[in-house]
């Protein structure tokens, strides 16, 4: 079987062998993106252990409706991202451009949505740090919770932005046919790195949103 | 071309998956309106380990790909229980954790600026000014910051 599209590189035997490469990059990546994750993760846990009565009375300050709706849109976003994968395994590079649109959009989405929530922390004086000044919980436990919460959200949200640019790059190659049902290695990276933005959400909804 | 045209589409497979995940995240969310302590969070992280084995599985194809790409997110994960299982277990089986933080009221407007000491947040207010003092002294120190 061969394409146009895909150059089988010097030092590889096989196409077979050289898409697993990628794959297996890709995955070695992801999992440093989670050692760095769990660094911060391992930061929430130590304090949460130091001030486990601040950190549940914490989360009741985040907006619990707000938290479930990004959880929506990243797990829906998904769905779509593997939605696109399937339908460029078909030879459907319509619907591939198609999908990936929508998981941008449900994306963009989750900014607006997570830009929102911060504009309301900021207006009741929740800031990170030495700025803090929330009157209604003047614990230092809530004010490492919070710094915490910005920190964490906030790296998470510079992920969905990289993701965005990726899956649009990828959507704009695939526009272009520059894959086919062969040979698409990167736009199945970009879903995988899409995924793994997707799963951090879901260890960070609970931590910061729900265990109250 | 013609036979990746033909291919079936995995789509049924992917909306069950999709199925589950909401499922699983309701199940958190419903989890979250009952206070059952330190069941809770064992609970939610279980239900949100299951999920990211679901997108892990369904969604990257991790069943479909040759088992050394599992065995690096498997090691990765590994690595990850250590790390947050055992800083967590560090700082919860100190002697002097305190079982609720009070206001500082010395400290309340430089509340962040010392992190060793808001692991083990000291209880008496009226140390509050001592401690300020010993602040300076404990950032410097490499030895565990617990008082003999």
């Amino acid at each position: 079987m061969t394409t146009q599209h895909v150059r089988l590189q010097l030092q590889f035997e096989s196409l077979e062998k050289q898409t697993h490469a990628a794959r297996l990059g890709m995955w070695l990546f992801l999992g440093s993106e989670l050692l760095l994750f769990s660094a911060l993760f391992a930061l929430y846990a130590s304090y949460r252990a130091g001030h486990p009565q601040t950190f549940q009375a914490a989360v009741h300050h985040t907006s619990f409706w707000l938290g479930a709706s990004m959880t929506a849109l990243l797990i829906t976003s998904s769905l779509t991202v593997a939605l696109s994968v399937d339908a460029m395994r078909r030879a459907r590079p319509r619907a591939c451009v198609r999908w990936l649109a929508l998981s941008i959009l449900l994306g963009a989405l989750f900014l607006v949505a997570k830009g929102f929530e911060y504009a309301d922390h900021f207006a009741h004086g929740i800031f990170p740090g030495v700025h803090y000044a929330y009157a209604a919980l003047p614990q230092p436990g809530a004010v490492v919770f919070f710094t915490l919460y910005y920190l964490m959200t906030g790296l998470h949200a510079v992920h969905v932005i990289a993701g965005l640019i990726t899956l649009g790059t990828v959507a704009a190659l695939v526009h272009r046919r520059r894959y086919d049902a062969v040979y698409h290695t990167p736009l199945e990276l970009a879903g995988l790195y899409w995924h793994l933005v997707d799963v951090v959400w879901i260890f960070l909804w609970p931590a910061f949103y729900l265990m109250g | 071309m013609r036979e990746a045209e033909l291919r079936a589409s995995a789509a049924p497979t992917y909306v069950a998956a999709y199925v589950a995940l909401l499922a699983l995240s309701c199940a958190t969310l419903g989890l979250s309106f009952f206070s059952l302590g330190i069941l809770e969070t064992v609970l939610a992280l279980a239900i949100a380990a299951l999920k990211g084995v679901v997108i892990a599985v369904f969604f990257m194809h991790l069943g479909e790909q040759r088992p050394v790409n599992a065995l690096f997110l498997m090691v990765a994960l590994l690595l990850v229980v250590f790390f947050v299982t055992l800083s967590a277990a560090d700082v919860g089986t100190r002697a002097d954790r305190p079982s609720q933080s009070q206001p500082r009221p010395a400290a309340q407007n430089a509340p962040a600026s010392d992190p060793a000491s808001l692991l083990t947040a000291q209880r008496n207010p009226t140390a509050a000014l001592a401690e300020l003092g010993v602040a300076a002294e404990k950032s410097t120190r490499r030895g565990p910051s617990r008082r003999p």
